[in-house]
């Protein structure tokens, strides 16, 4: 009896903290669902009494916001493509081989997780015109594909390291070199480790707003995060629109997460944290 | 293995087509920028940075009437309207200013005018252009003054401002106080009266404690933060007309009676609407959000209290500048273009009070019954001091005020400390 | 266990590390020399050498203290708030049972939320005349008296915290989850066996052998609320009286605002050695332990 009990208060606890965990996400769909009269009224009501997609609409057709949206998906995707290539070479390199000047590169690379990216925002802006990629896409990704090597290099790392190096010595008996041990074996093996990497990178790369608006002057190449940013005016903002635009602004990265998330907890164990 | 490779193949074709997409952007642009910046007799793209938000009708007015109308006129001039928010905008042009990423045209907050002017960035424009002075003729005197930084315009104005009394005259009323406050004294009396009869509310409501705040009751009290020549604060921001206006503001805040600038606070603008702050001093931008948001409230406006030196508010607005190097010819023929009375009336329309003096007189102006409280404003209206350090001040004065407001140090000794700091700047 | 030596290694190893090096360290570098500098955002080609003036100018400005105190309290609030309620929900989570799957997804849809619409949606909630003073005041009649969370630095701080953990528990509970996997469970059958009650099993055999992971996770917290930023700028912007300021906020009014770049840079390094030295004195003591 008191195990069943207990059984009612661990669900009665875990809906409440559900509840709390997804209430902002319903606050803003419900702001975003009023017309603008009613956003500041009080006393608040939670649900709106009158209901419009107007908002939607708005933050939708106001500026070019598939365009943005299209520059979004463009710059994660590519950044995604080097951030996985650097770091699970690197991950791999720092898995399976001794060399001179491992323990203090890796040191360093570890350093990198505690820079916040703000800090660097000045420096960057100088080299980056230096080399020509000021107001290009490319001085994006290269950007947001550097900051998120630190942490992707020690999640792929702790998954290569749990492979076993058997592995390694039949690959060898088969003649196999190491491009063959990284390319046919050891990636496709840690698969599942490429997701949460996926997941961690997704949001940070897919709402970076200073260092976008620090070096994209063309409009044509703008991310999302700058259009929702212009919805806010200097005297008043119109937050029925912000919220909506956030909301559609947010929808592909709990798409994604929604599509991986099978593999998700999988992809984490393994050793892959146990650094 | 071959399902394996098959992917493989899949994700790198994946990559090539997303690189060549983003690399054959990267082209369209660069082909762009050149050809615009050689031939000046073809086509000329001018780059105009602006900070009407997105969504707002100055955007629609500017995006699908003025521009289009401007390239009509302009046969071989394309204009691109690139809209930042107004805070980023600033550090953009800061950030651009020293490789030379900047707009050819800019619509500048009139306090960074001295700003950018410093750094050598803003084109002397009566300098420049022989028919400047006939344009300026045409446009209001004291926004003009706005554009110009020792002996040369560096700007024109495009729109103006500035703040009136807001009062919701039900809970006025209420109180016992039949009329808005005409003075100083009758204003602090209100405030005691809105006190007594309502408890939770607060009689006025500021929202922030910046020049753009208190420099209206400092300057209609007869106090100053500068002195007129703009060298020192010594004797101005801590002068007895100074001190004596703050301590009064000071004590209507301890009395509950001020809010509106603390972290947690009811937004000033809804919150007067909603009936939280009986009075505000706000720009015409709250008639619009109002208009649109409340559109129950009945909006109640009237002139800054007077003080004993008169009611003498902030001047706001913006001017445009022009940093164009190779276009500056078609840059100026847009500037014109915006100052122009059909522009300006466009404009006008959605809030934005012209400068422009026959645009002033149009009848569609005229039609607008609320700009007359602050077309009467605007005659005694004083610009903030034109010193290029004025951000910093503004941060100085708002650190000190808070430090006044929030504790209970002596007044005369925090302004004190704050006039060493504004001397510090200023002699940078 | 066999380790291959040779150029192979740096094959895999320097491209990676160049591209990290060329646009994540070259600039750190560039700061450390702009540090010794008077540099500013309203002339970025101009630099003034000025030897250690600008790390003097942090250490005896008082905001910087405050900031430093207010981040000791974030994190005290925060870390252990995201371990202990991330902790018991992996654990309620972590073998398949009714609903648990919907529940993992609940508990981690907050850390795809963004930072800016989170901080934007508390702020929303914790104002005097938000949702939460009107269910205190005007439904559950505890007070009243308006609560200002927000002006207060204390409470201030509170409510970032609260943010800072609400946002955090899906990810320690995702990377505990993990690490419960791997915990046998014919220990806990045996534990069972012996009478031995929930409580007992979690103190006596889950938490030791999950020991590296709840290092890995405090280290990662200890280092994100180093890096609190967004939250306390669109909640309080450091106000009032810069009581709330943090390292970041710190940082980036100084060069945003006062245009202080020199300044900003030093304050980074020396927010750096601090972490660093953070770090090595929990490896230390992990290791001790």
């Amino acid at each position: 009896m008191s195990s069943l009990w207990k059984k009612i208060w661990m669900y009665a606890l875990l809906i409440l903290g559900a509840v709390i965990s997804i209430y902002p996400l319903i606050y803003m769909l419900m702001t975003a669902l009023k017309p603008m009269t009613l956003l500041f009224e009080f006393p608040p009501k939670f649900l709106p009494s009158e209901m419009t997609f107007n908002n939607f609409r708005d933050a939708w057709v106001s500026q070019n916001f598939a365009q943005y949206l299209f520059n979004s998906i463009m710059v994660t995707l590519v950044s995604f493509a080097f951030i996985f290539l650097f770091s699970s070479m690197l991950a791999f390199a720092y898995s399976r081989f001794e060399f001179r000047g491992k323990k203090l590169s890796f040191a360093i690379l570890m350093g990198g997780l505690v820079i916040p990216s703000l800090t660097l925002l000045i420096p960057q802006f100088i080299l980056i015109r230096q080399l020509g990629m000021f107001d290009s896409r490319w001085g994006l990704i290269v950007v947001y594909a550097a900051g998120a090597i630190p942490f992707t290099t020690f999640l792929l790392k702790g998954f290569f390291d749990s492979i076993s190096r058997d592995i390694d010595e039949s690959v060898e008996m088969e003649g196999g070199n190491a491009w063959t041990l990284f390319a046919s074996i050891i990636i496709p093996l840690s698969k599942p480790a490429f997701v949460p990497a996926t997941i961690f990178n997704a949001l940070t790369v897919w709402e970076e707003f200073p260092w976008a608006l620090t070096i994209i002057n063309d409009p044509a190449k703008r991310t999302l995060p700058i259009a929702l940013a212009n919805f806010q005016g200097q005297y008043t903002t119109q937050w029925g629109i912000v919220f909506a635009g956030s909301l559609i602004a947010i929808l592909p990265i709990i798409l994604l997460f929604l599509l991986l998330q099978r593999y998700f907890i999988a992809g984490i164990t393994a050793g892959a944290i146990k650094g | 293995m071959t399902n394996k490779w098959s992917k493989l193949s899949l994700v790198l074709l994946t990559m090539l087509v997303v690189l060549s997409a983003c690399s054959s952007g990267n082209n369209k642009g660069n082909n762009q920028s050149s050809s615009t910046g050689e031939a000046s007799g073809k086509n000329v793209t001018l780059t105009f940075w602006h900070h009407y938000s997105t969504a707002s009708p100055e955007e629609k007015t500017l995006t699908q009437v003025l521009i289009p109308k401007f390239e009509a006129e302009n046969p071989g001039i394309k204009v691109k309207a690139v809209a930042i928010p107004w805070d980023e905008l600033h550090k953009k042009l800061q950030i651009g200013g020293s490789g030379g990423d900047l707009p050819d045209v800019a619509r500048l907050d009139i306090i960074w005018v001295p700003e950018f002017q410093k750094r050598d960035l803003l084109l002397s424009l009566d300098e420049k252009f022989t028919d400047f002075n006939d344009i300026a003729q045409g446009l209001l005197e004291g926004p003009l003054t706005t554009g110009k930084v020792g002996d040369h315009y560096y700007g024109v104005p495009l729109n103006t401002n500035t703040k009136v009394l807001f009062w919701n005259q039900d809970m006025l009323t209420q109180s016992g106080v039949d009329k808005a406050p005409e003075t100083t004294e009758e204003f602090f009396t209100a405030l005691g009266k809105i006190k007594t009869k309502y408890d939770k509310v607060w009689g006025f409501g500021e929202p922030a404690l910046q020049g753009w705040n208190l420099l209206p009751w400092i300057w209609s009290n007869g106090g100053d933060i500068l002195s007129p020549d703009n060298t020192t604060a010594e004797a101005y921001l801590n002068s007895p007309a100074t001190v004596d206006i703050i301590s009064k503001l000071r004590d209507a805040y301890k009395a509950g009676q001020i809010s509106g600038f603390k972290p947690g606070d009811v937004a000033v603008t809804e919150g007067h609407a909603s009936g939280s702050y009986a009075m505000m001093a706000e720009g015409p931008w709250a008639v619009a959000q109002f208009n649109s948001q409340f559109a129950d409230y009945k909006v109640q406006m009237a002139q800054f209290p007077k003080g004993s030196a008169g009611s003498i508010q902030v001047l706001g607005g913006e001017d445009l500048g022009i940093f164009s190097k190779d276009k500056q010819e078609e840059a100026w023929k847009f500037v014109k273009f915006m100052v122009s009375e059909a522009a300006q009336v466009e404009m006008g329309k959605v809030g934005q009070i012209p400068v422009n003096l026959a645009a002033m007189d149009n009848a569609e102006i005229k039609a607008i019954d609320y700009y007359g409280p602050f077309l009467e404003q605007l005659k005694t209206a004083k610009a903030r001091p034109s010193v290029d350090v004025w951000p910093q001040i503004d941060g100085v004065l708002s650190d000190t005020m808070s430090s006044i407001f929030m504790t209970d140090k002596d007044i005369k000794a925090e302004l004190d400390a704050a006039v060493s700091k504004i001397d510090g700047l200023l002699k940078q | 266990m066999r380790k291959k030596n040779g150029v192979a290694g740096y094959l895999f190893f320097l491209p990676g590390f160049l591209f990290f090096a060329v646009f994540i360290l070259y600039p750190l570098v560039r700061n450390l020399i702009y540090s010794f500098y008077d540099f500013r955002l309203s002339d970025l080609n101009h630099l003034e050498f000025i030897g250690f003036d600008n790390y003097v100018n942090v250490f005896t400005d008082s905001v910087f203290w405050v900031s430093l105190k207010n981040i000791v309290i974030y994190g005290l609030i925060s870390v252990p708030g995201q371990m202990i309620i991330g902790f018991f929900v992996a654990y309620a989570l972590h073998r398949n049972g009714f609903g648990t799957k919907t529940f993992r997804v609940l508990y981690f849809l907050p850390v795809i939320t963004s930072w800016v619409v989170a901080s934007l949606i508390f702020k929303f909630v914790f104002t005097d005349q938000g949702y939460l003073n009107y269910f205190i005041m005007d439904k559950l009649h505890f007070t009243d008296t308006t609560i200002s969370w927000l002006s207060d630095p204390n409470k201030a701080l509170l409510v970032v915290g609260f943010l800072g953990i609400w946002k955090g528990i899906g990810w320690v509970m995702v990377i505990y989850m993990a690490a419960l996997q791997g915990v046998p469970v014919d220990q806990y059958e045996a534990a069972s066996l012996d009478g031995c009650n929930t409580w007992n099993k979690i103190r006596y055999i889950t938490l030791p052998a999950i020991r590296s992971t709840t290092f890995f996770i405090q280290m990662m917290l200890i280092i994100g609320a180093f890096n609190v930023f967004t939250s306390i700028y669109l909640i309080t912007d450091g106000g009032p009286l810069h009581q709330t300021e943090v390292m970041l906020t710190r940082m980036y009014q100084k060069a945003f605002t006062e245009y202080d770049l020199g300044y900003a840079s030093a304050l980074s390094y020396v927010f750096a050695i601090i972490i660093a030295i953070l770090t090595f004195i929990q490896f230390r003591l992990n290791k001790e332990d």
